[in-house]
């Protein structure tokens, strides 16, 4: 009965402490000036270094300005749209197009600005609403609420 | 239009034990696919063939579009074997695109077949369905490297090898059983 006791004092007590204030939540630093290239640089070293938390945490829900080019083949409708983030010419290393999400309206202002030129290249501004990153399963970038800056100033 | 691929499955957990073979615990697990011959082969760099097996057709370009554009084979055949193929063009590979994507359908990695031509067997070679005897290496091969052969069309690349080392069988699915590469005396 005594040794009962205590256990209860023991563990009453215990639940008086104060328990330590959690650690204010860090918000990811802006990253509207940073390249899809940018990303890249962090998903390979991802690959190697096992951080693909930290890059999808500091990536997903920002928004970004990039430089991309669209092929007509590839971004045929505006809830079928997928652009190449980096130059297509360059030996690739990462395989991922970014979905274009657009805001009202801007599928048609991208359609207009491209007109006939095939590839076109434009810069966008977007939210990247989704950014799938993992050690087994491909890269998924997914930019919503996209709109169309012109002229393409964007670094690649 | 129909697109068909075929992927093979394992258990999440394997336990190889001594007295008996193995116990397999957990939901299957996808680790390989295939629609396209050789597009994982072909296409697809080597830090990402396994990530390929993982995956579904229905988001190969948003998961791998720009290897299609850029693919890596024709620059491996130009390193090793000096066969010439040309560089990339300023827009991309959008002829491989365009064959992933027939008929103005998405483009994936799927064995595709137009049905609605009434194709006979004899008619259909890949791309357009695939027949046992179509030389599919030599026909990716070629497009994937895509040398101009000066009258409209492309130099032929291939693998060499252009006839099976067994015969196809009569019955399903009249493929002969592959070597064993183990070559012990007995094994087929």
């Amino acid at each position: 009965m005594t040794r009962t006791l205590l256990l209860i004092a023991a563990l009453a007590g215990c639940g008086k402490t104060d328990p330590a204030p959690p650690p204010a939540p860090t918000e990811p630093a802006a990253l509207v000036r940073a390249s899809a290239a940018d990303l890249a640089h962090e998903i390979a070293d991802a690959a190697r270094l096992g951080t693909w938390r930290d890059v999808q945490h500091r990536w997903q829900g920002q928004h970004v300005q990039w430089a991309v080019t669209r092929q007509r083949l590839l971004c045929g409708a505006a809830d079928d749209c997928n652009v190449a983030a980096f130059p297509i010419e360059r030996p690739a290393k990462q395989g991922w197009m970014p979905v274009l999400e657009f805001a009202p309206g801007q599928y048609d202002a991208l359609a207009a600005g491209c007109g006939d030129r095939e590839p076109c290249e434009l810069t966008v501004a977007a939210t990247l609403r989704t950014l799938e990153v993992s050690p087994e399963l491909p890269t998924r970038v997914v930019l919503a609420s996209a709109r169309v800056v012109a002229p393409a100033t964007a670094a690649r | 239009m129909l697109g068909i691929y075929a992927t093979a499955s394992r258990p999440r957990v394997r336990f190889l034990r001594n007295e008996h073979a193995q116990d397999d615990f957990g939901d299957y697990v996808q680790v390989s696919r295939l629609g396209w011959p050789l597009v994982n082969e072909v296409i697809i760099p080597l830090q990402d063939k396994d990530k390929y097996n993982r995956s579904s057709p229905k988001n190969d370009v948003s998961n791998f579009g720009a290897y299609l554009l850029d693919p890596e084979v024709p620059k491996l055949l130009n390193a090793v074997l000096h066969v010439g193929c040309p560089a990339t063009p300023a827009g991309g590979r959008t002829d491989i695109v365009g064959l992933l994507s027939p008929n103005g359908t998405k483009p994936a990695d799927l064995l595709r077949i137009n049905i609605a031509k009434g194709q006979t067997n004899a008619q259909s070679h890949f791309p357009n369905g695939r027949a046992l005897a179509d030389d599919v290496a030599d026909t990716l091969l070629t497009v994937a490297c895509n040398l101009s052969d000066g009258k409209g069309g492309l130099t032929p690349i291939g693998d060499g090898v252009n006839a099976n080392d067994k015969a196809f069988t009569t019955t399903f699915p009249y493929l002969a059983s592959p070597a064993s590469g183990n070559p012990a005396p007995g094994n087929p």
